[in-house]
């Protein structure tokens, strides 16, 4: 049975996080926010102190922790002023590195023990493309084998931290759709050096208002050359592999808004006992302080679904449903914390000053990403309850 | 290579500490409880030597009932090894008792060529520990200290006193109290973290040190704990703006010259 229970080193790593986090105060976050700037100083802190190291494996120089940990991570950072910017600056890296772990052959967890270190990072995932939507079997980037290496051409919409990262993973198809006999087969994970793609990616950000400071990007790759020693696992066998990495994303996603919905509460629930307008407290009335109940309490047992998506993850099970629903249920909860919140403060919610009209705008990204909700319900369906498959 | 014991105290976050509106007794419940600030000092200042020279760093800590995730962090900033006692006698104590006990804590951490604490404890401020253990042993003692250095196995202190700078120094072993301008303590890193899992917490009861209750019987014992109670006058000053200003600065030359 997974438990809730807080090991010491739980504790510690969280109150680690939380130390380092607090010396970036709101001002530092709102100035990012208005300048569309990458948190720079602060991942550079963070890669220093060796936190992108928390699921890498003690022997390439990681601490050898697993999904628990690192969400345990990403929620005390989105627990900040810094929100889901915070942690979705830095995020992709812990879902990452577990199909280099996993998959990856000594070529290319030669660079885990510098992810771990903090001198490479690997901040890029790169699945989504306009023509194929969430209908990930039907990507049609193509990787084409000559000799030793293999050539790709493709575009890609919507992949974020390109402009700060120095590896990606590129999910690109090594047999063209029409060619396979399940439609999932096919694809192959590659991993890129983007540090040596030169002129073969151009990178054009898609500016958005719901993550100002992390870029998300348009990525047109034209003839780009990766050695046939840095596909991740088997060639046509990449959608499979993506599991691991898409599982371990949804739980971290899941603790991030976890994180931001249990500080959210925090500030409104301060700021309902403070406010008196006709002359009582706004936290008096019901109609404030019950739907931040409500939101606490949807947080809790989507925190509940968390772990046990984790425990599962961490044990080698099985846990695409959980992880689903965790997902799934921690979005919903923290964007309702945040929506409330905004109501709590009134006029000052959606002020920049409070940051609280920032949380929103941010919590509404994970309603519709890494997967939409509608998509959970679509695998629940027909996964798990076992309902004619309707995509 | 010198061996460093490091004396740390587990005391409530008096930051936190609220007093109750009428007894203005402090309400405990409400804080949490911390290492005090300077033996974090002292801590970082033992950590720094040993990455210059080499040696060995323990810590030792006795409480009423100690919290061992706060001696875990300890070992998280790089201590090798804890050595602790938590008795409920120690819930009242005098600097007598304090390093009388922390001196048998010293003894089981083995041979040691300094002790570092904090100059005071954040909650009782009584500034005993470190000279009563410098007596305990009968080492030097060198206080206030804001630069340490250890060269040709001496000491060398600089101590900033109300009067000046004085610089000292002294054979080891020998006790050397902190205060927070000494250094600023390190957060522990996620690799310290995951190694302090491993480093050893060795915990003792009374008879394990050779101590019976009646040692722990303090002289002095506290009678009242009490906030002062600030009223405010609330003057209320009227008027054009100038007028405030001459107004506000006759009051603040009249209170200041009053003192
Ligand atoms: C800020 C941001 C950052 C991103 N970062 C990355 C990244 O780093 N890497 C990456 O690969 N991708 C990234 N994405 C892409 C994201 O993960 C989604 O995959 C992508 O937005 C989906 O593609 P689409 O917009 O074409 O949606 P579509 O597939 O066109 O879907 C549009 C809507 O229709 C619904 N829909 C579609 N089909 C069905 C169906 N059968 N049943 C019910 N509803 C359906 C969807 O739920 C959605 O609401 C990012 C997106 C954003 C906005």
């Amino acid at each position: 049975m997974y438990t809730q229970a807080q090991t010491e080193e739980h504790m510690m790593i969280r109150k680690a996080v939380r130390e380092l986090a607090s010396k970036y105060p709101p001002e530092y976050w709102r100035m990012k926010d208005e300048r569309r700037e990458y948190p720079e100083e602060f991942i550079r802190e963070l890669m220093r102190e060796g936190w992108m190291g928390v699921n890498i494996p003690a022997e390439y120089g990681g601490a050898g922790y697993k999904i628990t940990e690192a969400s345990i991570v990403l929620e005390e950072l989105s627990a900040t002023s810094g929100g889901l910017s915070a942690s979705g600056a830095a995020h992709a890296s812990f879902f990452n590195v577990t199909i280099l772990t996993k998959y990856g052959n000594e070529e290319c967890k030669k660079y885990l023990p510098k992810i771990a270190k903090g001198e490479l990072r690997f901040q890029a995932l790169a699945i989504t493309e306009q023509s194929a939507g969430f209908d990930t079997p039907r990507i049609s980037t193509l990787a084409v084998k000559r000799g030793g290496e293999y050539v790709i051409n493709g575009r890609k919409v919507f992949i974020s931290r390109v402009k700060h990262s120095d590896l990606m993973l590129l999910v690109a198809r090594t047999t063209p759709y029409s060619e396979v006999k399940r439609r999932t087969d096919g694809i192959t994970l590659f991993l890129v050096d983007l540090r040596k793609a030169n002129d073969s990616i151009t990178v054009r950000e898609i500016p958005n208002n719901v993550r100002r400071m992390v870029d998300t990007n348009e990525l047109i790759i034209e003839n780009l050359v990766v050695p046939e020693n840095h596909v991740i696992g088997e060639v046509g066998k990449g959608f499979y592999h993506l599991l691991e990495v898409v599982n371990a994303e949804r739980i971290e996603i899941a603790a991030e808004c976890i994180g931001l919905g249990r500080y959210v509460i925090s500030r409104a629930v301060e700021y309902a006992k403070n406010r008196v307008v006709f002359d009582r407290p706004i936290g008096m009335n019901q109609a404030i302080a019950h739907p931040l109940a409500e939101a606490y309490m949807r947080l809790e047992a989507a925190d509940l679904m968390r772990y046990k998506a984790a425990h599962l993850y961490d044990s080698g099970l099985p846990c695409g449903a959980e992880a689903n629903m965790a997902k799934y249920l921690a979005a919903e909860a923290c964007y309702y914390a945040c929506d409330r919140a905004v109501q709590t403060l009134g006029g000052y919610g959606l002020s920049v000053e409070t940051d609280i009209e920032r949380f929103w705008r941010e919590s509404r990204l994970y309603i519709l990403a890494p997967i939409s909700q509608e998509m959970i319900l679509n695998y629940l369906s027909h996964n798990i309850l076992g309902l004619p498959k309707s995509y | 290579m010198p061996d460093i014991v490091v004396c740390v105290k587990q005391t409530v976050d008096v930051y936190q500490l609220k007093p109750h509106p009428e007894t203005l007794e402090p309400v405990f419940s409400q804080a949490q409880s911390k290492i005090s600030d300077f033996d974090l000092n002292a801590l970082e200042e033992a950590l720094r030597i040993r990455e210059k020279g080499g040696g060995r760093v323990s810590v030792v800590s006795a409480g009423p009932s100690i919290n061992q995730l706060l001696i875990r962090e300890t070992l998280a900033m790089g201590a090798d090894e804890a050595h602790i006692i938590s008795h409920p006698l120690l819930s009242t104590y005098d600097g007598r008792v304090t390093a009388t006990v922390l001196s048998k804590l010293v003894e089981k951490a083995g041979r040691w060529d300094l002790i570092l604490c904090g100059e005071a404890s954040l909650d009782n401020s009584d500034y005993q520990t470190g000279p009563r253990l410098a007596e305990i042993f009968g080492v030097p003692h060198l206080a206030y200290v804001t630069k340490l250095e250890i060269s040709d196995g001496r000491l060398k202190a600089w101590k900033s006193m109300e009067d000046g700078l004085h610089v000292a120094s002294c054979s080891m072993p020998a006790v050397v109290t902190v205060g927070l301008e000494i250094n600023t303590p390190r957060l522990p890193s996620l690799l310290m973290i995951r190694a302090a899992t491993k480093k050893p917490i060795h915990e003792y009861r009374l008879s394990d040190l050779g101590l019976t209750e009646e040692e722990l019987n303090p002289s002095v014992t506290l009678r009242e704990l009490k906030a002062l109670k600030v009223e405010r006058r609330r003057v209320k000053l009227e008027g054009k703006p100038e007028e405030l200003a001459e107004k506000l600065a006759d009051i603040l030359v009249r209170e200041a010259l009053a003192r």
